[in-house]
């Protein structure tokens, strides 16, 4: 029992941990925007801006809005919306492939947004029409895939990268250090709102030289001259938003929201339907059997099941961890309460790589927190964090941090409320592996049994895998490299990165790339995600008679939604990005063998 | 044989029924009822001193609690409140007023605070103005505005990541509380100056604990600012509470 009235035991051992260096950069930005754009010229700093469309209920969140607005009025005279991110803080970097999801989701988000916005009938409410679309992005820009920077060079009106002195593209090495200067800065801080008064009133007393005052002045500058300037737009940032506008005006456009709405009305959303992800994860579980769904679905369930046994042998090493954490778990808290980070190390460095998965995946979830300030570590990425055998140093760093965290989690806990405790984390980690792992894809392989069952010839004219450029391919670069910082060399900027479809089907004159995408409680991401990897494909920007002259592929982007996907908005989304979306695996495969 | 603390609930209910101001919602256990007299103290020992309520009533059950959401695996992704729960994390549960001056009391919590550290008592000195409002740049929100040694305005967002409801915007300075309290029927040196450490980093003018038990901290362990008073009984209960009272109001009390 708790030894206070309100507080629990061990409660406070933890304070201040649940802010991360994300909130600390967007503070930064926000201290910075404040000082710009101050109340008492009638600007509105609004934190975590979440647009209202009266055409879509989307949950878009931007970082930062920063408005003009005379009081009381319901639009605003300007407006910058901006995106506040940090990549690796650190001199030498390698880039890091994963990263380019986020890039997706917020060129996506600006594309969306953007589309309303300047459009004559903008359905966004109290955004002018030359609203402004921009990114702050602290540490190393060569942390990612090159076409992210140029894309987000190009296309959005505001880029800064502060950690820089200059903006052209010398010299190449960023200042670093910013990260763990804000995270100290913090320390005796227990709200950002007071964080970004005292980053305010540090930077307009001028008098420091550290690390922050270097970072934060530089965007002060760069904001200051972006007002300046009265918030010049990107012309192909302009381009691409009307052309996306447009798009909703096309034949293709309209069939493809028909045919959604068609399947919507007669069987409603997917989270109405049967999910064969969601029953595919309590067979594994062992909650039910192949003979308790619908006769429809029993063979594709039987065929996810043969191939699940195949690709993940680390979620059956994880339950057998779930089966003997009465052993191991009080084994483990005490080589964590001791501090010995060599014991700790037998689990996480397991020679055996399934159960070296296994056990980390179990640490990571007695840790309980975001582990992706571990991905900073020398050598870590996203990828790797589950397998690899790191340096010596960086395992210890993880370990010595992952065990002073899991010592918090344990106190005042009894062995026993400890092992259940433990036990349920756990589980609960390994049946999201067993659903979300990025090897568990049984609607992809269901879509594979339902091919070779069909009349379609596998490896003839339907084939695995088929690929597209990640960014808009076809741009007019030449004529905007003024506004490129980072890189300038065309081999360098546009080195190919591809987006993946599961299968292809080869036409005549045009290709259908194929996907699946079950979701379960993130619908809104999967939608931005994959719906910004479609429009990509989907859209180019050629010039032509000294005109961007929007063109619109005529390859197909057909996507089979399983899950919980319950928002048509969502759904809709996907269709304005250029996406065939159905919802279910038959219908799509009947229509590619008829095609 | 029933506790002390239910008699002095019950006396103490009587009290302020006196003063205009019923009590409701009683609490079953007896932490929650000793935290519960500490702030039925507090208030009915200013109404005896020319305060008078702006509440007719005083729910012991209502807190300034922001649920703090742990981030996990996968998480990240902003969940919505329902906008009465972030009217009342962010509404002072009692206030009272003399001449020119307001006392607003919050319990576990207040709305300069969405981290979990959740002091159990917090007085400021002003007044707090909470309004449900909805504009295009940030939806529906609350807005809480605050006048005493300083004003200033929030307005938070329904939407709430691991710190509670979202700040999207703010003017003005924070409030100091003029009362930081820790009560507790038992409590560890270690974990009394925690709090006493986290009352100090709010900036509260007065820091007091009243405890059920002596001081367990030695001369020196925690900052001498501190008063540490126990209440074993209903006779040192309010003796002490009325010297605690006294701090409050800075000795403008009525004797």
């Amino acid at each position: 029992m708790s030894d206070s009235v309100i507080s629990g035991s061990g409660f406070h051992g933890a304070r201040g941990d649940s802010v991360h260096a994300g909130d600390l950069f967007e503070a930064l930005t926000k201290a910075c925007a404040e000082l710009t754009f101050p109340a008492s010229e009638d600007w509105r700093i609004v934190h975590q801006y979440t647009p209202q469309y009266s055409d879509a209920d989307v949950p878009d969140v931007f970082d930062l809005g920063i408005f003009k607005v005379t009081d009381g009025s319901q639009t605003a005279e300007r407006a910058l919306v901006l995106e506040v991110t940090h990549w690796k803080d650190e001199k030498n970097v390698s880039e890091e492939p994963n990263k380019s999801y986020k890039a997706i989701e917020t060129l996506e988000e600006f594309s969306f947004l953007g589309s309303r916005t300047r459009a004559p009938d903008s359905t966004v409410k109290g955004l002018p029409r030359d609203t402004a679309f921009g990114d702050v992005i602290f540490g190393n820009r060569r942390y990612v895939r090159k076409w992210i920077p140029t894309q987000y060079e190009l296309f959005l009106d505001f880029v800064s990268y502060p950690s820089y002195e200059y903006l052209d593209s010398e010299p190449t090495d960023p200042d670093t250090g910013i990260k763990q200067a804000l995270l100290d800065a913090y320390e005796p801080f227990d709200d950002i709102v007071e964080f970004v008064t005292w980053l305010k009133d540090r930077l307009q007393n001028n008098s420091n030289s550290e690390i922050i005052d270097v970072v934060g002045r530089r965007l002060l500058e760069r904001f200051e001259q972006f007002k300046q300037d009265d918030f010049p737009l990107s012309p192909l940032g302009l381009a691409e938003h009307r052309a996306r506008h447009d798009y909703r005006d096309t034949d293709e456009y309209k069939s493809n929201m028909a045919f959604l709405d068609n399947q919507i009305a007669s069987g409603g959303v997917p989270a109405d339907r049967f999910g064969l992800k969601a029953a595919w994860n309590k067979i594994g579980a062992g909650n039910a059997d192949v003979e308790q769904f619908d006769e429809e679905w029993q063979p594709l369930l039987r065929a996810v099941l043969n191939k699940a046994a195949e690709e993940i042998p680390e979620v059956q090493a994880g339950r057998e961890i779930v089966d003997n954490a009465g052993s191991i778990l009080p084994q483990i808290r005490d080589l964590c309460g001791s501090g010995d980070i060599d014991g700790l190390a037998e689990y996480w460095d397991h020679p055996d790589e399934t159960q070296r998965i296994a056990y980390r995946n179990a640490l990571r979830a007695l840790y309980q927190r975001p582990v992706d300030d571990f991905y900073e570590e020398p050598g870590v990425t996203e990828q790797n964090f589950s397998r690899e055998q790191f340096e010596d140093p960086v395992t210890r760093r993880i370990l010595n941090q992952i065990a002073d965290q899991i010592t918090s989690n344990a106190s005042g806990s009894s062995t026993s409320e400890w092992v259940r405790t433990g036990q349920q984390l756990i589980e609960r980690s390994v049946d999201y592996q067993a659903v979300n792992g990025t090897n568990s894809t049984p609607t992809n392989w269901v879509l594979s049994h339902l091919i070779e069952e069909s009349s379609l010839q596998f490896g003839g004219q339907v084939g695995t895998g088929g690929r597209w450029y990640s960014y808009i391919k076809d741009v007019p670069y030449d004529e905007f490299v003024d506004r490129l910082i980072t890189f300038r060399d065309y081999e360098d900027m546009w080195r190919p990165t591809f987006a993946q479809a599961e299968f292809s089907f080869e036409g005549d004159d045009s290709s259908v790339y194929i996907k699946s995408k079950p979701t379960k409680n993130e619908e809104g991401r999967r939608a931005r995600e994959e719906g910004g990897k479609g429009w990509f494909g989907k859209l180019n920007l050629p010039v032509e008679n000294g005109q961007i002259e929007p063109e619109y592929s005529d390859d197909e982007w057909w996507m089979w939604v399983d899950g919980d996907w319950s928002h048509r908005d969502n759904l809709e989304r996907l269709v304005e990005c250029g996406w065939r979306v159905y919802l279910d695996p038959f219908t799509l495969v009947e229509n590619l063998e008829t095609r | 044989m029933d506790h002390w603390s239910e008699q002095v609930l019950s006396d103490l209910s009587r009290s302020l029924t006196e003063e205009g101001v019923e009590i409701i919602n009683e609490p079953p256990g007896r932490p929650e009822r000793f935290e519960s007299i500490t702030l039925a103290k507090l208030i009915e020992f200013c109404l005896k001193n020319g305060f008078v309520p702006v509440n007719k009533q005083l729910d012991l059950s209502h807190t300034n609690h922001i649920p703090y959401r742990r981030v996990t695996q996968g998480s990240g992704i902003n969940q919505q409140a329902d906008i009465s729960d972030v009217l009342s994390w962010v509404s002072p549960i009692f206030e009272i007023e003399r001449d020119q001056q307001s006392l607003s009391f919050f319990r576990e919590g207040s709305p300069f605070l969405r981290s979990r550290d959740r002091p159990d008592l917090l007085i400021y000195s002003g007044t707090f103005e909470i309004e449900q409002h909805s504009d295009p740049f940030v939806g529906e929100h609350v807005i809480v505005s605050w006048s005493g040694s300083s004003s200033g305005e929030r307005r938070y967002k329904t939407e709430t990541n691991a710190n509670g409801p979202i700040a999207a915007e703010d003017q003005g300075e924070p409030i100091f509380p003029t009362l930081g309290m820790e009560v507790s029927l038992s409590k560890s040196c270690e974990r009394l100056r925690e709090q006493v450490d986290l009352l100090d980093e709010l900036g509260s003018d007065n820091i007091a604990a009243i405890l059920e038990h002596p001081n367990p901290c030695t001369s020196g362990e925690i900052p001498a600012v501190t008063t540490v008073l126990k209440a074993e009984d209903k006779h040192e209960f309010h003796n002490n509470m009325e010297q605690i009272g006294k701090h409050l109001l800075r000795g403008e009390t009525h004797e």
